[in-house]
């Protein structure tokens, strides 16, 4: 049997507020409303839970799954394992036929983990979404403005908009569209996206090639549960999506300029799974990173986020944390730990704790700088400069010191630092107990 | 087992370092203000609580300071004792990561079901009608700053809620801006800038919000906030002293 492979997009929709309409025109008894009751944020977690659950501790048999599926019914699809961001990228480089240009989702899986070594590679990464800015001049609907979204229960507002099946044949440009997908159903195939513009379904209608790329962590058993977990996405990223919404200039070249002519080469539609480190997370200490569906509301109340508006990937702390376990970066001291990732995430992921032990792993790797390890004994600091406080609190003030200071423990000597008493509490405490 | 513990009217406090070294007034005040209310204090011999070690990697001693408070707070626990912090960065790593980072120890379980927030302590007092409530009026308005530590603890409003209870008190402002301070992270020239630039919105909301005591229960949130705006923090326990005109 071969079929076209169903694409869903969903999209944010305005179901929710007609039936909110539809409830208050029939109350009062008169008429009975039709509306189901919207599931509360628990029941809407607790079932996410069981799906990520489902897919962690089912991933070899979900992956072949998927691939005896994908095999047997949708034989136009190319489907490649990769196992890692290397691999993976010399697959799109063999199938490129010569294409260098490559239109990216804003998918973390793409923006992070390929788009680097495809830079390498000496390919030019554009992304539509950008472009849409610009070009279609897309204003935000007051839709996406309203503060509290989350707490609104907005199970109702993302919906199917799109059902294709393969890759229209509308349009055929000269470039390659890497799409990360937010889910895939291991039992048919269906591919999810969540789309909050038109440059995925853009993508998918025009570019020569398309390669759909399914981090393990994506598969998950059935079309029901892909739905599931993408509107998800949509319900607790929502308030972080916005923070995102940030129109940024796109870099040429314009997918409009990319027209291939009549009769050029034929389109086609890959299939990358990527693994890229996952199941070793799954072994480790760090498994929990697997439930993550990446609807970034960890990014939320993320004090230090606004520092990295500039990057051109979307930053989140779980981002920030993977980034480190893969390798990409080596900055371990950029979480102040607030802790307020933790209080946002619908899987309840402890990324404190998982950021403590990610630094512990570091610091064993390669050991502490002099400065961590003067600045790792507070209470000695303390105790010292109790000790010798007449002198301690005139050495703070004095620029002449405080340039020492800054140079061999890195305390800024802009900042105003705490006085030391003579009397303790605790002695003062010993006389008053 | 925990609300067995606040009727004993016994008290273990941690006063962890920035009451110790740096606002002994703060410890001070608990102290009197857990005697006004009868409440037998005690200090155990206590060290470091290790959220400031483990920040800067030195996990070995982190680990260390973690067994010994455990020890001593835990025989204090196993004495009838409640436990309290006035520091809520203190409060958030002994309840939530002592367990987590002691895996299997009952006595950690114990310390950190046992240990509460000051006002979290105050408040169950209260709602148990055990507190004295023999407050002077303060005709003052207040902007709170909410500490990110407490927000993590999930234990609401509690200190906004015991300064309602002192009459004449407006709470103007509540703030849950982060101050960008974390502990030494905001001294660090890596992130000074950073730091500043995220305590950028508090500083804003103070300026717009002008009120006659700017008030938080961690000492890092003090320091960032007197230092960017110029103005006097106070600990919410020295409101509570100065209410019962100690």
């Amino acid at each position: 049997m071969n079929q076209d492979l169903p694409i869903w997009i969903m999209e944010p929709e305005l179901i929710h507020k007609r039936d909110l309409f539809a409830r208050k025109l029939f109350e009062g008894g008169q008429k009975k409303a039709l509306i189901p009751e919207t599931p509360s944020i628990d029941d809407i977690k607790q079932q996410l839970r069981e799906i990520r659950e489902h897919a962690r501790q089912n991933i070899n048999s979900l992956v072949e799954e998927l691939q005896t599926n994908l095999g047997h019914q949708y034989q136009q699809v190319e489907v490649k394992l990769a196992v890692d961001n290397i691999e993976a990228v010399r697959y799109i480089a063999e199938i490129s036929d010569g294409i260098g240009i490559v239109s990216t989702n804003n998918s973390s899986i793409v923006s992070q983990e390929l788009k680097p070594e495809l830079l390498a590679n000496g390919f030019t990464v554009i992304n539509s979404y950008l472009d849409e800015f610009e070009a279609k001049k897309r204003e935000i609907l007051d839709y996406w403005d309203l503060p509290g979204l989350r707490d609104k229960n907005l199970l109702g507002t993302f919906g199917v908009s799109l059902k294709m099946a393969g890759l229209a044949d509308t349009d055929n440009k000269k470039y390659l569209a890497l799409l990360g997908v937010n889910a895939i159903a291991a039992e048919d195939g269906t591919v999810f996206f969540l789309q909050h513009f038109s440059n995925i379904y853009d993508d998918l209608k025009q570019a020569n090639k398309v390669i759909l790329v399914v981090g393990l962590d994506k598969i998950v058993k059935s079309r029901q549960d892909a739905a599931f977990q993408t509107k998800c996405m949509g319900i607790f990223g929502m308030e972080s999506v916005l923070l995102d919404i940030e129109p940024k200039p796109s870099k040429p070249p314009s997918i409009a300029e990319l027209s291939l002519p009549p009769g050029g080469k034929e389109r086609e539609l890959h299939l990358l799974i990527l693994d890229n480190g996952r199941t070793n997370l799954l072994r480790g200490n760090f498994g929990d990173l697997f439930l993550c569906i990446g609807c970034r509301a960890c990014n939320q109340h993320c004090p230090i986020r606004h520092s990295f508006t500039e990057v051109d990937y979307i930053w989140t702390p779980k981002n920030y944390l993977s980034q480190l376990l893969y390798g990409t970066s080596s900055s371990i001291d950029v979480c102040l730990h607030c802790e307020a990732c933790r209080l946002e995430c619908p899987l309840d992921i402890d990324l404190p704790l998982l950021m403590w032990q990610a630094k512990i792993d570091y610091i064993n790797k390669h050991g502490r700088s002099l400065k961590h390890k003067i600045l790792g004994t507070p209470e000695m600091l303390a105790k010292l400069g109790t000790a010798f406080a007449l002198l301690a609190n005139w050495m703070m003030r004095l620029k002449l010191a405080r340039i020492p200071m800054e140079i061999i423990i890195g305390i800024d000597r802009r900042t105003k630092l705490p006085t030391f008493h003579f009397q303790t509490f605790r002695k003062w405490f010993e006389k008053n107990g | 087992m925990a609300e067995d513990l606040i009727g004993n009217k016994k008290v273990a406090y941690y006063s962890g370092c920035f009451a110790n070294y740096y606002s002994p007034e703060v410890g001070e005040a608990m102290v009197k203000v857990l005697r006004k209310n009868g409440i037998e204090v005690m200090v155990p011999d206590q060290i470091c609580c290790g959220l400031p070690m483990m920040a800067k990697g030195n996990t070995k001693g982190a680990y260390e300071n973690m067994e010994h408070n455990t020890r001593v707070f835990g025989q204090a626990v196993s004495d009838g004792y409640a436990l309290i912090t006035t520091c809520s960065s203190c409060s958030l790593f002994i309840k939530r990561d002592y367990p987590l980072w002691m895996m299997g120890s009952e006595m950690a379980k114990q310390v950190s079901q046992n240990l509460y927030h000051f006002s979290e302590y105050l408040l169950l007092l209260h709602n148990r009608g055990e507190l004295n409530t023999d407050f002077h009026p303060i005709p003052q308005t207040v902007f709170y700053h909410t500490p990110c530590h407490l927000t993590a603890q999930e234990i609401g409003d509690v200190t906004v809620k015991l300064l309602q209870l002192i009459p004449g008190i407006t709470i103007k402002h509540v703030s849950t801006e982060c101050c960008g301070m974390g502990g030494a992270y905001g001294y660090e020239k890596v992130n000074y800038r950073l730091a500043k630039e995220i305590a950028g919105k508090l500083y804003s909301e103070i300026k717009e919000n002008p009120a006659d005591r700017i008030v938080t229960d961690c000492g890092g949130c003090k320091l960032q906030i007197e230092a960017g705006t110029g103005l006097k923090v106070d600990h919410p326990v020295i409101l509570i002293k100065e209410a019962y005109g100690l």
